[in-house]
């Protein structure tokens, strides 16, 4: 299965910004979504910004990246900017019907 | 032993029921096939097919005849049956949308389960014994599936929620799913045990187990898919904070 362009535009963003090689940046940012329940597949815009602001800070930080909410903060701001079409993943498909048992 | 049994069995009947029939109309209200799959499965193989367990084991008790207690036991044996199937449908249908391999997988244990059943109806009584045995634990990789898969979700959502993600009532209920799937596996196999450990008749500490299990069974699925407004409270706060 593809990587989301979600994901692809944020390591793009990472490696831009920080210096860090596309490996690392890769890397970093799949950690980051594993860390999160979430995977390259099928990550949205509004799921990335959530783990850039609060997961990868500290991803950032422990591989000594400066500043690192601050380059987070800049890349989530950069994704919010661009228009992405992601489907629903499979965890979210059934959650989304597994919701809907309870009511 | 008898009223343990009838609290055990009796609150996991309840629960089903009350959860299948939950689903079952909200599947009027919404015609998804999930719903109406897993509706079916706690109706059949939780309710009907416990209550009928029960019946047998009120029968046996009480000295009732072979010849009487067979169409239960055949009852029993195929809600039972297409109880785990729905539930297979329902699970593939939810968590494997688009995968081909539970087609082949549903359709063997089904062939499986028909043939079990026709055996049971031809076989000389000690051969039937066999043939319900061979159908009934056809069901045990079914449920353990549903199981692995509502545990794998409860997790990839629970990281999600704690992020503020996922809803954590779903976490809670997928979890709940999870577990009642892991004892509905354990009361089949431990029945199994006793009946080739101890034949037809259940020891009083199997039974009192198997009890057990039922009562575990009945609040995994009430707090799952009944949640009291204390519990959802509970859950969003620990996921809030």
């Amino acid at each position: 299965m593809a990587d989301s362009p979600v994901f692809e535009h944020a390591c793009a963003e990472l490696e831009r910004r920080t210096g860090l090689d596309r490996l690392a940046a890769r890397g970093t940012v799949r950690i980051a979504l594993k860390g999160a329940g979430l995977d390259v597949a099928g990550v949205n815009a509004a799921q990335m910004g959530v783990v850039l602001r609060r997961v990868l800070p500290s991803e950032l930080a422990t591989r000594g990246i400066e500043d690192a909410a601050a380059v987070c903060e800049a890349i989530a701001e950069a994704l919010a900017a661009v228009r992405f079409e992601v489907g629903q993943d499979r965890a979210s498909q059934a959650a989304a019907t597994v919701a809907r048992f309870g009511s | 032993m008898f009223l343990l049994q009838l609290v055990g069995e009796g609150a996991f009947i309840v629960a089903s029921l009350a959860l299948g029939a939950k689903l079952v109309l909200l599947w009027r209200r919404t015609g998804e096939l999930p719903e109406l799959c897993i509706g079916l499965s706690f109706l059949l193989g939780g309710g009907i097919a416990y209550l009928a367990w029960f019946t047998l084991a009120v029968g046996a008790a009480t000295g009732a005849s072979a010849k009487l207690l067979a169409p239960v036991l055949l009852l029993g044996l195929v809600c039972t049956c297409l109880g785990s199937i729905a539930n297979g449908i329902g699970v593939a249908r939810i968590f494997r949308p688009g995968a081909r391999w539970p087609l082949p997988f549903l359709c063997g244990l089904a062939a499986w389960m028909g043939i079990a059943a026709g055996l049971m109806l031809v076989s000389p009584p000690e051969m039937a014994s066999a043939a319900f045995w061979a159908g009934i634990l056809a069901i045990l990789p079914v449920y353990g599936w549903a199981a692995l898969e509502a545990f794998w979700l409860a997790r990839t959502l629970h990281l999600r929620a704690r992020l503020g993600l996922a809803d954590p009532v779903v976490v809670h209920r997928m979890a709940q799913w999870g577990a009642s799937g892991v004892i509905v596996v354990m009361m089949t196999a431990l029945s199994f045990a006793s009946r080739l450990l101890h034949g037809p008749l259940m020891p009083p500490w199997i039974s009192a187990l198997n009890a057990g299990l039922g009562v575990a069974a009945a609040v995994a699925i009430w707090l799952g898919f009944f949640p009291p407004r204390s519990v959802r409270e509970r859950l969003a706060s620990a996921y809030a904070s």
